[in-house]
Parts: structure tokens; C-alpha cells; sequence
């Protein structure tokens, strides 16, 4: 049947565009085990709900893996990585039956534990609760990722200027939120 | 709205990203950390999220890379083959369209007609023994010869319709 044949020519053509993969499978396991972490991380603590960190981690994966190109070097790939991942959470959050981030309780933002935490991140799970995703976002990647400006708005596509007036609005905020609920006094006044 | 800037800034984040803070800090500068708001706002900061960094990939749970490369491949395998199936769909489509508008021309141009057809038909309903050759002459006694063009047009709708349905439906 005319269908078979045409299924046999797709799966050859598939087999060629393998070969012409941009990243093999070794490769690829390598570049998982360095990031994987640090994306789950980023996912989790900015939508705070872990099940829906380990979806959009795999989606992610998923989507930088179909890419016709990738960015040359590791660390553009990462970028590249963090940024479809950016733009899942935004496409989550602007599904309309999906309840909106802000409605999350504050646990989902509480670190394990804490027995081994120090005070200034105890607090921060509760104060990234308070703050609009898109600080949690930024802040996440200048502080955590320590992604400079240019790259935060890379990954974010927002301008490189209104990166820096909206980071420097969300740590001010997140600043005077930690200090409210911390006895810490450095970085308070 | 002017953003609050300190020159200092980016060497105090330079040590806190290689992990020098505090321990590799000049006293000059842990000095201006001291006094300036700033700074000591980075350095809170940078230390909070660090923390936080570390405990949450320490709470990842990670599938096998290969697992998701495995579902990567498939994902590109099915992508290809719907690419393959659209345009065979579009070509079905196109048959079907071909198909309606042949029969609408005909039944337009047969509509003038329609009288003779029913007698003929009558006629088929009264013959005693249904016989192909006697339901071609009982036409060929028709005048204009319309029936022999409209039957073959219509068996031919019939079969090349039935195609088409059976293709899409295999779909
Ligand atoms: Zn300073």
C-alpha cells in the first residue's frame, strides 16, 4: 500500500536527519547531568509545585533536542535551555484553567528541612511566595544562575534596560522582605 | 526613577560567584560591604539564593538522560511522518473536491432531463426481468442519448468516491 511505502521513506529520511542530529546521545547525557539540577531547581522554586518542575524539565528537554540548531558551546546551550524553559513557565501561567501562580500556597516555596538552611533562606521560600513570577524569574537567574543582564534578557526576551529597572525593583523587594522576616541586619539598611 | 548603583558592586559579585566571599575578601572591601547598603543587599542575597540552589538540586529527581533521549527520537519520528501525511491528506481533499463538483456539473447539465429519466425508470420498475442489455437498449431508446452519458458518469462518481471515502477513512 501506497501508505507503507510512504511511512518506509519517512522513517529513512528520520535515520538521516539522526545522523545530522546537532548534539548525539552521548553528548547529550553529559549536558543533562551538568544541567538538569540547575533547571529543575529554576522551575520549582520560581512556579514552586515540584510536579510541575519534572513536566516542564522533560518538555524542555524535549524541545531543545527537536531543534533544527543549536547555539555553539555549552554554556550558550544552557541559555538556550533556561529559555525554552522560561518560556513554558510563561505559556503555563497564561493558560487560562490553570490557576495563576500568585494563588499557590507559601509552603510550596519552603525549602526542605531547613536544619542545615541558614536563616536568610528559610525566608526566602516565603518571601519569593510574596513576590509576581517574573521577579522570581529574574531574581532566580541574576542570584542564583548568576546570569549577568544581557543574558537574563536573553533568556527572558525582555530588553536588557528593563531588566535591570525590574531587577532592581524585585531585590529591593525581596531585600526589605528578608530583613522583615530574618533577624539578619547586613544588607537591611 | 534613577537605580541605585555602587562601582564596588560587581567585585563584591565577582567573589561571592567564585565562592570567595568572605574568606578571600581584601578587608578594604569587606570594610565598604560594611558601610554600604548595596552591597551588603547583594551579599544577602547572593548567599539566600546560593543556599537555596543547593537545596533544591539536592531535591531534583531526575529521569535517565537516555529516557528522554529515547522520547526525543520518537517525538522526531512522528513529527516526520505527519509532515509526510499532510500533503497526502491535501491530495484527498483534492480528489473528494474534484469528485462533487464533476457530480454537480452533471446533475446540471442532466437537470433539463429529468422528466425522461423518471419514465425510464418507470420503465426499468415494469420490466418483468431486471437484464443489463435490456436496461442499455431500454436507454438507447431515449431520445438525445443523455442516459448513456449520465450512468458510466455516475458509476464512475460512485467507485472513484468510494475511494476516496475508503483512503481517508484509512487514515
Ligand atoms: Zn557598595
Amino acid at each position: 500500500m501506497i501508505w507503507d511505502y510512504s511511512i518506509a521513506r519517512v522513517e529513512t529520511g528520520v535515520d538521516a536527519q539522526d545522523a545530522a542530529q546537532p548534539m548525539d546521545s552521548e553528548a547529550f547525557a553529559g549536558f543533562y547531568q551538568r544541567s538538569a539540577r540547575s533547571l529543575w531547581a529554576y522551575l520549582a522554586r520560581v512556579s514552586g509545585n515540584p510536579v510541575l518542575a519534572d513536566d516542564l524539565m522533560q518538555e524542555a528537554y524535549l524541545r531543545f533536542l527537536g531543534a533544527a540548531h543549536l547555539p555553539d558551546g555549552e554554556v550558550a546551550c544552557r541559555r538556550y535551555l533556561f529559555r525554552i524553559a522560561t518560556n513554558l513557565m510563561r505559556d503555563h501561567w497564561r493558560r487560562p484553567r490553570t490557576s495563576s501562580i500568585d494563588e499557590l500556597p507559601e509552603t510550596l516555596f519552603s525549602v526542605g528541612d531547613g536544619s542545615a538552611a541558614s536563616d536568610a533562606q528559610v525566608m526566602l521560600g516565603p518571601a519569593l511566595a510574596q513576590m509576581r513570577p517574573r521577579d522570581r524569574q529574574l531574581l532566580w537567574l541574576a542570584y542564583a544562575e548568576n546570569y549577568t543582564h544581557t543574558e537574563i534578557a536573553e533568556i527572558t526576551g525582555l530588553k536588557s534596560t528593563s531588566v535591570r529597572l525590574l531587577l532592581f525593583r524585585a531585590r529591593r523587594k525581596v531585600a526589605r522582605l528578608l530583613c522583615n522576616e530574618t533577624s539578619a541586619e547586613r544588607g537591611c539598611a | 526613577m534613577t537605580l541605585g548603583h555602587c562601582t564596588r558592586e560587581k567585585d563584591v559579585m565577582a567573589l561571592l560567584r567564585s565562592g570567595g566571599w568572605p574568606a578571600a575578601c581584601e578587608p578594604e572591601l569587606r570594610e565598604h560591604v560594611a558601610g554600604c547598603s548595596l552591597c551588603a543587599q547583594a551579599v544577602l542575597l547572593k548567599s539566600a539564593f546560593a543556599d537555596a540552589l543547593a537545596q533544591a538540586k539536592s531535591e531534583a529527581r531526575l529521569q535517565a538522560p537516555g529516557v528522554v533521549w529515547w522520547r526525543a527520537q520518537l517525538r522526531r519520528r512522528n513529527a516526520a511522518v505527519k509532515r509526510v501525511n499532510r500533503p497526502l491528506a491535501g491530495a484527498q481533499w483534492f480528489a473528494l473536491l474534484i469528485n462533487l463538483l464533476a457530480a454537480v456539473a452533471l446533475l446540471a447539465s442532466q437537470w433539463r432531463h429529468m422528466d425522461r429519466l423518471r419514465s425510464w425508470f418507470s420503465e426499468v420498475a415494469d420490466a418483468p426481468v431486471f437484464h443489463p442489455v435490456a436496461l442499455w437498449s431500454m436507454a438507447a431508446r431515449q431520445p438525445g442519448w443523455n442516459l448513456m452519458v449520465l450512468i458510466p458518469f455516475a458509476v464512475a462518481f460512485v467507485i472513484l468516491g468510494g475511494i476516496t471515502v475508503y483512503l481517508a477513512s484509512e487514515r
